[in-house]
């Protein structure tokens, strides 16, 4: 495991659905990396960034996140480094439903266990043209507005580690360039380590570290 | 962590609503049965008032303590004054407080005794000054409310306990001394006079050397004899209807010029009378005694058939409250499986995703 990685997913092998997704996958994503993670549908994207998440446990092998051997945590100690290292964007979203925009990015302040910064959750809103959707259910949002939102929340606690599963699938060209701008900005700004997966190579391009599964080694 | 919760409850109120509807009705329920219970028995304690017997004409002994303790039912009869005042000296008899009922003034009881029965259940005036010689009368506190009566008021009894009809005692108002505090009571719904009053009412010369504080003091004839209870025949019976069947044959064996009390509340004069008085009464005399700890323990059984009833059908509906709560809440966690999830992706903790799913 090199010294500076923040993230060590070794010799892992997960199945689902009784079939073999990852098996003895090593990678290795240090501080400040920008790895994107392309390939077709089912190779996998998704299930190793919920291993990172640890979301998922692999069968075989180890996934260490910022010096943590996640198999030995429990699942509260689990959910409590995600809220306060990672901000995720989950391919359903997953806004929740009872509150307001503002409420989702609130949450998750409190959640990573940090000041309310309300002048910070404008500006993003702001530049990611939410700026007059902050009281509206997710349920009102549009195709083109929920992702953003989704993004917005993941950044607003400042992780330090930025996991998106295909953030930008919705998105039209504009604001998909315009989200990897404020990703990268922020980014540079806090030294953030970004692992996002997508189908889209116009993305891929922008980043400088690209995995490409199912080969199942990083290039 | 309560703004969240906040939220998920506005953001479905009907079913919160509906839950908490339904959570406290059946709470409410169980407690209104349990408090009904408990103030069935502390009431009839209280009415009870730490009498131990009740001595009265022959008959049953439930009718007995109804009538004379509870007021809710009529009489059996009538005792002859000096088979009372024979009681009353009795070693065994350690305090006997006499009452005589029959009369009404709009749906309130007017019992005759003395004051040692406002005694009995702690009476305090909470207006005038608690007289209850010759004419005067005191109220109870709910009738006084009922009855919107002031101090001074003269009023006329109507013969009988209950029902619409009866011949008023207008030549024999009672007078208003006194408007009883509340006391918890069945004193409360009474209205309070002399034993005197009573007779008097009823035609029944009432001698200036009887002192119906002492029954035992009481030795007179009397001219005439009205019998207490509106439901009964008599010879001079005001034209009253007959409710009952009570053939009080009695009165005319001693005539019906007799002085009588409807009954006599008895406290022992020692342990030992809780064995040998009520038997000895029973036996050598032609009285009945009443024991009301025992006959209200019968009476509460008999209602606790249909206190055990209620409580099934209030356990039925806490049991169909519990399996609504539970299927709302299985159906919260089904509706909130994605939200917990993402909550726990999100960082929640158990007690938190615990309160979410409660509330």
């Amino acid at each position: 495991m090199p010294d500076n990685a923040v993230i060590s997913v070794e010799s892992v092998g997960i199945s689902r659905a009784q079939r073999a997704v990852l098996q003895d996958f090593t990678l290795h994503i240090s501080a400040g990396v920008h790895q994107v993670i392309v390939g077709p549908s089912g190779v996998g994207k998704s299930t190793l960034l919920g291993l990172i998440c640890g979301v998922l446990t692999p069968q075989h092998g180890r996934v260490i996140v910022f010096d943590k051997d996640l198999a030995s945590l429990n699942a509260a100690a689990r959910d409590k480094l995600r809220a306060t290292h990672m901000g995720v964007v989950f391919q359903t979203l997953g806004l929740a439903s009872a509150l307001s925009v503002l409420g989702n990015l609130s949450l998750a302040q409190t959640m990573a266990g940090i000041q309310h910064d309300d002048a910070f959750a404008t500006a993003l809103l702001s530049d990611l043209g939410l700026a007059d959707r902050g009281d509206a259910k997710p349920r009102h949002l549009s195709r083109g507005e929920a992702p953003r939102a989704a993004i917005a929340r993941a950044l607003i606690a400042r992780p330090k580690l930025f996991v998106a599963d295909e953030p930008t699938a919705s998105l039209d060209p504009h604001w998909r360039d315009t989200v990897l701008d404020m990703v990268f900005a922020q980014a540079a700004r806090d030294a953030m380590t970004i692992v996002m997966s997508t189908h889209d190579q116009a993305i891929a391009d922008r980043f400088g570290a690209v995995l490409t599964l199912p080969q199942g080694q990083p290039s | 962590m309560i703004r969240l919760v906040l939220a998920h409850m506005l953001d479905r109120p009907m079913p919160v609503a509906l839950n908490t509807l339904l959570i406290a009705f059946s709470g409410a329920l169980l407690l209104t049965l349990a408090s009904l219970s408990q103030h069935l028995t502390t009431r009839f304690a209280n009415d009870m008032a730490d009498i131990d017997l009740v001595v009265s004409a022959k008959g049953s002994p439930l009718q007995v303590i109804l009538s004379s303790l509870f007021h809710v039912d009529v009489p059996t009869g009538n005792i002859p004054l000096d088979a009372a005042d024979a009681l009353a000296k009795d070693p065994l008899v350690g305090q006997a407080i006499p009452i005589a009922v029959g009369d009404r003034f709009r749906g309130f009881r007017v019992v005759g005794t003395n004051l040692d029965y406002l005694a009995l259940y702690k009476a305090k005036a909470q207006v005038g000054a608690i007289d209850i010689a010759a004419d005067n009368a005191v109220i109870g506190a709910a009738a006084a409310r009922a009855l919107s009566i002031t101090i001074g008021q003269k009023f006329a009894v109507t013969h009988g306990l209950s029902g619409d009809g009866g011949a008023e005692h207008d030549s024999h108002p009672l007078i208003v001394t006194a408007i009883l505090a509340p006391t918890g009571t069945v004193l409360d719904r009474l209205i309070v006079t002399s034993v005197e009053a009573v007779w008097e009412a009823h035609g029944i010369e009432a001698h200036g050397q009887h002192d119906s504080e002492h029954v035992d003091d009481s030795d007179h004839d009397h001219e005439n004899h009205h019998d207490d209870e509106d439901d009964h025949d008599h010879e001079d019976n005001h034209g009253h209807e007959v409710e009952d069947d009570h053939d009080h044959a009695h009165h005319d064996e001693q005539g019906a010029n007799a002085q009588e009390v409807t009954a006599l509340l008895i406290r022992y004069g020692s342990p030992l009378a809780a064995v040998r008085l009520p038997q000895k009464i029973n036996e050598q005399t032609d009285l009945m005694s009443a024991v009301p700890a025992y006959e209200t323990a019968r009476l509460l059984s008999v209602f606790g058939i249909g206190r055990d009833v209620a409580q099934l059908i209030t356990a039925g509906l806490a049991l169909l409250g519990g399996f609504a709560i539970f299927a709302s809440l299985w159906s919260a966690l089904d509706r909130r499986e994605t939200d917990m999830a993402l909550y726990r992706l999100l960082g929640a903790q158990p007690p938190q995703l615990l309160s979410m799913l409660l509330l």
